[in-house]
């Protein structure tokens, strides 16, 4: 797998978190036979000794603030390899950094207090400890990390407030609902402030309503508090919906990474284009994106080109006639009409991307 | 349940045809075995005896003599030790029963009377309403009440002297040894094998070692009673630890904890449930090990009832037996209420409280000893009325009491018994090793063939058949009759819970005092062995198969519904065979639980394996008394192969 440019991000930012040539692989004698390897493991290197690779050399870099999912069926993968980056299980082979700095090589004690201080996770299944309040359970890092009982009350407080649970905080795990509880699990990570926040597929537990419930509540969390985040999931709907950039993962492989509408417009196989068909993508592709080429046609009016096609569609189709489409610095990419968007509207499984 | 019986029919194509033959073979075998085999094959040779028992005998001995250094041998270490762990549980008679005095013989004086029975029973019922509301107070006040009316106060003090320190002890050796074996996953599999075996030995048979080792006294009884309640707590704490780890070890670790930090604030309160599980077995059972505890030369409640047992007084046998039980559901209740109270102010305040109430009747017993000793006069008992009652069965219901015995021992359990003591030795154990391969295959087969020859390899063939004799009838009967029980409390609530709670509450009595009534209605003998341990039996059975039926996924029930079947077609091809498992497991616990009480019958008479044990205590012969122990221990983990092995392969 090739290095995965960042064309779309920022340049003056160093990644938050870099995974390189990272490998997880199961076997009798694993560890030791990578270990005597001294090099990055292969396929044919697998398949001499009879081992299975659940995470096969992934590379890719998280720019802080980013909202990555990784998508993928059960078996691709998807969540060994978030148990590798946190280090919940430790990886074969590869390199972690995190700011930088070599995470993968650090000492079980660096480790826990990387732990206590800069990684936040939520659990698909809560994970909630029984016996101890909403508010005991969210103070628990803090109390695991030595904080007076003051302080981590008056922080856990906060935090569950956050999360919109302000009135249930002396209630036990078992008298809440799901999306409640999941709410606990989500208030428990963050209460720590962590710099990168793991989400192990943790609406896919839920109720279709309490699902899309939290995920908007998931994307207004995180405009107040602003983490680097990577979401497991396997739902592509979720994955569109929530992500800034998306990675596909096959077979403990990346197979594609990208924003929801490269993913969508360019699907790179047919595993993937399987998901993206019954994606409605006038959700997700932007105006931007379709424009054609500038003709002089009479203009109805100037439409922004990050503009999902759903957001405009109404204007467009109200007026019937062409618009120009500009980016925010005022640069014209071309000019859109009904037409254009008429297939993203009405797209079924035959008319995918243009 | 469709899906089950073509697989299940699968499962026996093989062998339908050579099953019946082989068996057919072997019970011939059996049968005429002095006719067709030569003599060797039927009554193991004397010459190839193992010498297991002496060899033990000596090896004891010279261990117990054996110079560790500058002329101190195991033996006077063993002794030194001895004292330290009857230490903590003499000062605690002293507190709760002697009082505390200086000196000896005449120049012994009371420094101060041992706590108030009012004072203690007022602290206890004020404990027990802060932790547990009015229930647990009613029942302390009820244990209060019913220990000091008949007369129980003195010896029920010294069982918590002693169990004081039995309980911590074991628990805290258990939960230890089962925090070790949860790290050391490696080890884990076969260390529970031998904990688990560990606990089949009868705590008769490792009583006699132990005094020689201890000596009569209060650190014997405590070791036995740690031993015996080790393995379970063990068991339950890895078991917990594991499972808790399971749901909550990626939390405790994402979150950075010590490994301090991860057991005691995180996996230790998550398996609270499962370890509390743990503590009442071992408070259970600790209970249950105080008419052994009297044996090697203490004093309580176990002894009053050694006593009664003795004397043939079913009505103080029984008091003392309720005492026992009364005082080990208040202690597990204790244990396993959650406190009410959970802000921290309220514990103080909670202590101070009780120890005004301890200590005040406690410091006016300095002047008036009716507040240091119960006074007799206040006494009652139930003994007479229960003598009464047994008197007006023996006269009046003598007829049926006996024909029943009579009709049953000449019909059934004598010819039985006839026919095991001619069976030769290679064929029960071919016909054993045979269901051992049908259960486990090969491996199994091999375990059992090897298990089985060992009582006949080291010389207690005879006991050993007639403890199979009496354990294989009783556990019939105790099948035959909690099987229909069991299905009853299954299947109508009801009914169920006033069944299940008998159940608990006949397991939690300690197994001597199950003798009594019954050597009062049917003497002493196999007979009577026979319906001790029936009974006894009878409660997993029951346990199992209402677990069993209860189980059974509703959707199941809903479909048996559905296609209109009736209640019997229910029972017959849907609950029975989706409970098969639980039963098969209930017959198991069933076994093992007989042969447990077949040791404690032999203090009735029986010429068994138990008898072995007993005549190896009154010897001190600690060779006589394993080997006998093993080999009891042997039948159970053949019964745990194959009924085991027979419910694993059942299809979920």
């Amino acid at each position: 797998m090739p290095h995965v440019s960042e064309t779309d991000m920022p340049s003056a930012l160093a990644p938050k978190l870099q995974v390189g040539e990272l490998w997880k692989i199961y076997g009798t004698n694993a560890e030791r036979l990578v270990g005597n390897l001294n090099r990055a493991p292969d396929d044919a290197f697998l398949e001499k000794h009879g081992l299975f690779g659940a995470v096969r050399g992934v590379n890719f870099d998280v720019m802080p603030g980013e909202l990555i999912t990784i998508m993928g069926l059960s078996g691709s993968g998807k969540s060994t390899l978030l148990r590798a980056v946190s280090r919940l299980i430790e990886p074969s082979y590869g390199t972690l950094l995190i700011d930088g700095q070599d995470f993968l090589g650090a000492s079980s004690q660096e480790l826990i207090n990387i732990r206590r201080h800069r990684l936040g996770m939520v659990f698909q299944h809560y994970a909630l400890l029984p016996h101890r309040t909403v508010l005991e359970n969210v103070a628990l890092p803090l109390e695991v990390r030595g904080e007076a009982r003051t302080s981590r009350l008056e922080k856990a407080r906060k935090t569950i407030d956050l999360v919109g649970l302000g009135n249930l905080i002396d209630r036990y795990p078992s008298q809440l609902s799901g999306g409640q509880q999941q709410r606990v699990g989500i208030a428990r990570s963050l209460v720590t402030d962590p710099d990168i926040w793991f989400l192990d597929e943790p609406f896919s537990a839920l109720d279709p309503l309490i699902r899309r419930e939290l995920q908007q509540e998931l994307l207004r969390l995180q405009k107040i508090v602003n983490k680097t985040i990577l979401f497991v999931t396997h739902d592509f709907d979720e994955a569109v919906r929530l992500a800034t950039r998306i990675i596909v993962m096959e077979a403990g492989r990346i197979v594609q990474i990208g924003t929801p509408e490269d993913i969508v417009m360019r699907p790179k196989n047919a595993y993937i284009e399987a998901f993206t068909r019954n994606i409605p993508k006038a959700n997700v592709v932007t105006v931007g994106a379709i424009a054609r080429p500038p003709t002089e046609e009479v203009l109805a009016g100037i439409l922004p080109a990050q503009a999902r096609i759903v957001e405009v569609a109404s204007r467009i189709l109200a007026s019937s006639g062409t618009f120009g489409v500009e980016t925010a610095d005022g640069h014209r990419v071309g000019i859109i009409g009904t037409t254009d968007i008429l297939p993203f509207l009405f797209s079924s499984p035959e008319t995918h991307a243009a | 349940m469709m899906s089950t019986e073509p697989s299940a029919a699968g499962r026996w194509n093989g062998r339908t045809v050579i099953l019946p033959v082989v068996l057919l073979l072997i019970v011939t075998l059996c049968a005429n075995a002095g006719n067709i085999l030569p003599h060797w094959l039927v009554v193991w040779p004397r010459e190839a005896m193992l010498p297991l028992s002496t060899a033990i005998g000596n090896g004891l001995d010279r261990l117990a003599r054996w110079h560790v250094f500058a002329g101190i041998t195991v033996k006077d270490m063993t002794r030194a030790l001895a004292g330290l762990i009857a230490w903590p549980a003499n000062l605690l008679e002293e507190i709760l029963v002697d009082g505390v005095s200086r000196g000896t013989g005449a120049a012994k004086a009371e420094v101060a009377p041992p706590l108030s029975w009012l004072g203690v029973s007022l602290a206890t019922v004020w404990f027990g309403w802060r932790r547990g509301g009015v229930a647990l107070a009613g029942l302390a006040l009820l244990t209060a009440l019913y220990l000091l009316g008949l007369g129980l106060w003195q010896s029920a003090m010294q069982t918590l002297a002693l169990l004081g320190v039995a309980v911590p002890f074991g628990l805290a050796l258990g939960f230890g040894a089962g925090v070790i074996l949860w790290r050391q996953k490696r080890v884990q599999a076969p260390a529970l094998l031998i904990l688990d075996q560990l606990q089949t030995i009868p705590i008769f048979a490792y009583l006699v070692p132990l005094v020689g080792f201890f000596g009569l006294g209060s650190a014997t009884a405590i070791l036995a009673t740690v031993i015996f309640t080790v393995p379970i707590m063990a068991r339950t704490t890895v078991s917990g630890l594991t499972r808790a780890e399971t749901a909550f070890g990626e939390v405790s670790d994402s979150m950075g904890c010590r490994f301090g930090q991860r057991l005691f604030l995180i996996l230790v309160p998550a398996a609270r449930q499962e370890l509390l599980t743990g503590v009442n077995q071992v408070i259970m059972l600790s209970f249950s090990c105080t008419v052994l505890a009297s044996l090697v030369g203490t004093a309580g409640l176990g002894y009053n009832i050694l006593i009664a047992l003795r004397q043939l007084n079913i009505g103080r046998g029984l008091e003392a037996g309720l005492g026992v039980t009364i005082l080990a559901i208040l202690l597990d209740r204790f244990c396993a209420t959650r406190s009410v109270t959970r802000a921290c102010g309220a514990g103080w305040l909670d202590l101070g409280i009780a120890s005004l109430l301890l200590l005040v009747p406690t410091l006016i017993g300095f002047h008036e000893t009716a507040l240091t000793h119960f006074p007799d006069s206040w006494r009652l008992s139930s003994g007479s009325v229960v003598d009464n009652a047994v008197e007006w069965v023996n006269v009046n219901l003598f007829w049926l009491t006996d024909d029943i015995k009579a009709w049953l021992l000449i019909h059934v359990l004598m010819p039985l018994r006839d026919e095991m003591q001619t069976l030769s030795w290679s064929g029960v154990v071919l016909f054993l090793a045979f269901l051992g391969y049908c259960a486990r295959g090969w491996r199994g087969m091999l375990l059992v063939a090897a298990l089985a020859t060992f009582p006949a390899a080291v010389g207690v063939w005879k006991p050993t058949m007639m403890t199979v004799y009496l354990c294989l009838i009783s556990v019939a009967i105790a099948t035959l009759i909690g099987l229909p029980v069991g299905i009853v409390a299954g299947k109508y609530p009801r009914w169920g819970r006033l069944i299940l709670t008998t159940c608990d509450l006949l397991q939690t009595l300690p197994a001597f005092v199950y003798l009594i009534p019954v050597i009062m209605f049917f003497g002493s003998g196999d007979f009577s062995a026979f319906v001790a341990v029936v009974v006894f039996a009878m409660c997993p059975v029951i346990r199992f198969t209402a677990l069993g039926i209860r189980e059974v996924p509703l959707s199941l029930q809903e479909a048996g519904r559905q296609l209109g079947m009736t209640e019997g077609q229910m029972l017959r091809k849907v609950e029975l065979p989706m409970a098969h498992s639980h039963i098969l497991l209930g017959v198991n616990f069933a076994v093992n639980m007989a042969l447990a009480m077949l040791v404690v019958t032999a203090l009735i008479g029986t010429r068994d394996l138990g008898r072995e044990t007993v005549n190896a205590l009154s010897h001190v012969d600690p060779g006589q008394g394993l080997t006998a122990g093993l080999a009891v221990a042997s039948l159970s983990l053949i019964a745990n192969q194959i009924i085991g092995g027979f419910a694993g392969r059942q299809p979920q």
